[in-house]
């Protein structure tokens, strides 16, 4: 594992060394052309392992949540179209359509509703209108799924307006993020009451007492993972890294705007822990999946620069970038060994994260 | 807070076990970290179907024992599911409340529903200190039904035995004389003529699995200790007929209640197997384990026979069990 970690620094190293000597110019939105052709060949490296453990069957490992992330992953690579990339994936995309069910939901049997979103969000990125009927179905499934009245939830309730994975009862916010992306994909209109529901459960995670009515609620604008819940390694009800761009990116969704302060605020905890060597507060743990937020977040949210709560200032594209070019296998796949637990070690699912903050940060 | 009150009823009756003679096993077998996962994502399964099949007043089929156990199974998951988690708990727990309030007001002396009452102390007692929130229907309310009920007297129900004894033990100690008396239905039910196996009730004659294994739960939860020869026959029934290695065990009347007190009953003994006739050691915690991931259908409902063709009744226990087993790793 160490030699291969040698080695890939050592690759990228040279790569960047050598975009370096040609290409000094800054490009769009201050990302070096150097870097940005680096991060170009990154992906065509990581597509290439991706599809070289393309089955048969259209999935990946035989899991359909992975498989639609992947799918994503590919669809949206940085510089390519549609009509390139829908014939690469075209079996995985007749598989997860394959899975829709009567009720709408596209899954196998865990996790319905995570899988449901992430189906929605590949299906949706093919641009073909032969998945519009299933992506509709599946919209209307999800949609369901938000906890409110229909289940007896009343607005007081501190779960009201969340969606989980459907495996656990409580919903969380990056279930209720990725189920967001989904319907905003399916294009769920934006005045659907689904959307101010669900801006009662993203104010109820955020470390904001202006807006959250949780007792515990602080307010450095960060978020936890539910209401009252969080993982960050001090425990409490702190906020951390991944959530809060989470919790950012919902607001997005949600139609909540950059000058709002609720936005303002998490802008904020961004500022005082910006980072790309970790995921604050919970260190290495989900760090592709906070990379993909980090990305996703600040492509809606941000500026190209981000000021620091030192006053440094940052081009947060050039800083991912090369991060994420400093971490690839020479194989062309990312993977955190280290994080089992949340499936880091999966190198398809890491993969398929990392292409796809790199896909945002690009401009995709 | 649920799972640590579970946890310590739970650990206050192996405590009374080991007390009284009990000695944990040294063999044992834990499940492999892929049975584990299964295990795991079935009890999210089961839950989800019951979340599903609730009815709207919170209840189960409008069954006050059923309802007590399913919300039971939510408080002893792995999720530690409590109020604030939403209206599939707070339901059944205004349900139970509601009931039990009705029950309270009964005449005293009437024990006519004395199992709801033990069910729903049970429950309740899950969630609140069950010294002081159940005014209603008090411990000496149930002592006095248990010791002077005639029906329970003259034809015992080893099923009712073991939810009038989760109702007595909440706080850890067992009356002396409610042990005795618990003691003396369950010698009347361990039928010796059929290998000391136990029928549910002295009417229905027939010693079966399910009876068994309830009747050994409800001997240990009586405090007869492991060395006892009660004890000793009941284990040895069942490791005779051990059957959750059988696939077509799931054919058969009881099933789920069967791997529940099963699972319950070894767990208070602290051993992680029993010996056939042949001196085979059976580990019941990755059989009972294997056979319930594999016999949950799609929706994460189990449907059995008998009582258990009921999806709801059948998935209560059916989830109940793997919990125990998820919840208690073996290290």
């Amino acid at each position: 594992m160490r030699i291969m970690k040698i080695v890939a620094v050592a690759v990228v190293f040279c790569t960047l060394n050598v975009g370096h000597a040609h290409a000094q110019m800054a490009g769009d939105h201050g990302v070096p052309d150097s870097l940005r052709e680096a991060l170009h060949r990154g992906l065509d490296r990581a597509q290439s392992y991706l599809l070289e453990n393309l089955t048969p069957d259209g999935s990946w490992e035989s899991n359909p949540g992975i498989s639609a992330l992947a799918a994503t992953a590919i669809l949206q690579k940085a510089g390519t179209s549609p009509d390139q990339q829908v014939p690469r994936v075209r079996t995985t995309l007749d598989y997860l359509a394959g899975l829709s069910k009567p009720d709408g939901g596209i899954y196998v049997r865990d996790v319905p509703h995570y899988v449901t979103a992430v189906s929605i969000v590949a299906l949706a990125n093919s641009g073909s209108s032969k998945y519009e009927s299933v992506i509709g179905k599946a919209r209307d499934y999800l949609a369901e799924q938000v906890v409110d009245e229909g289940e007896g939830y009343n607005v007081e309730d501190k779960f009201y307006g969340g969606i989980g994975y459907g495996s656990d009862l409580r919903p969380d916010m990056s279930n209720l993020e990725m189920g967001m992306r989904a319907l905003k994909e399916a294009a769920l209109p934006d005045d659907h009451e689904i959307w101010d529901k669900a801006i009662r459960f993203i104010e109820r995670t955020q470390n904001f007492s202006e807006t959250n009515d949780q007792e515990w609620a602080a307010d450095d604008g960060g978020f936890v993972y539910y209401p009252g819940f969080t993982y960050a390694e001090s425990g409490g009800t702190a906020s951390y890294g991944s959530m809060t761009y989470a919790g950012l990116l919902s607001y997005s969704y949600a139609n909540v705007t950059k000058d709002d302060d609720r936005v303002q605020a998490a802008l904020r905890w961004i500022r005082e822990n910006y980072t790309v060597d970790e995921n604050p507060g919970m260190s290495q743990k989900t760090v592709y999946y906070y990379y993909l937020v980090f990305a996703k977040a600040l492509q809606t949210f941000g500026d190209d620069t981000i000021v620091d709560s030192d006053g440094r200032s940052h081009n947060w594209r050039e800083d991912l970038g090369r991060k994420l070019m400093e971490l690839q296998y020479p194989e062309g796949y990312w993977v955190n060994a280290t994080d089992p637990d949340y499936m880091q070690d999966n190198k398809v699912l890491v993969t398929a994260f990392t292409m796809m903050a790199i896909n945002h940060l690009l401009g995709n | 807070m649920a799972m640590n009150r579970v946890f310590s009823l739970v650990a206050g009756f192996t405590m009374m076990a080991l007390a009284v003679g009990g000695v944990l096993a040294q063999g044992s077998e834990s499940l492999n970290d892929e049975l584990r996962g299964e295990v795991k994502a079935a009890i999210d399964r089961g839950l989800g179907y019951l979340r599903w099949s609730q009815a709207e007043d919170g209840s189960w089929g409008a069954n006050l024992g059923l309802t007590a156990m399913a919300l039971q199974a939510f408080t002893d998951s792995h999720r530690g599911y409590i109020e604030a988690d939403g209206p599939f708990i707070r339901r059944p727990l205004a349900y139970l409340r509601q009931s039990q309030s009705e029950i309270g007001a009964f005449v005293p002396g009437d024990t006519s529903r004395l199992l709801d009452a033990a069910m729903i102390r049970f429950a309740l007692g899950l969630f609140e200190d069950p010294a002081g929130a159940s005014p209603e229907v008090d411990k000496a309310y149930l002592r006095m039904g248990l010791v002077s009920q005639d029906q329970f007297k003259e034809s015992p129900d080893v099923f009712e035995l073991v939810a009038l004894l989760l109702a007595e033990g909440l706080d850890g100690e067992l009356d002396p004389y409610v042990r005795e008396l618990s003691v003396l239905a369950l010698a009347r039910l361990q039928n010796p003529s059929n290998d000391w196996g136990f029928v549910r009730t002295l009417d229905s004659g027939e010693v079966s699995a399910d009876a068994t294994a309830m009747g050994l739960f409800a001997l240990l939860l009586s405090g007869v200790s492991e060395s006892d020869v009660r004890v000793q026959r009941a284990i040895a029934w069942l490791g005779s007929r051990y059957a959750l290695t059988r696939k077509d065990a799931i054919e058969s009347a009881g099933f789920y209640r069967y791997g529940f007190a099963l699972a319950n009953a070894f767990h208070l003994l602290g051993r992680t197997s029993l010996d056939d006739d042949q001196g085979n050691a059976h580990y019941w915690r990755n059989d009972l384990s294997r056979i319930l991931a594999d016999s949950q259908e799609y929706d994460g409902r189990w449907t059995g026979q008998g009582e258990e063709a009921e999806a709801d009744l059948a998935s209560t226990f059916a989830t109940l069990a793997p919990e125990l087993i998820y919840n208690n790793p073996i290290r």
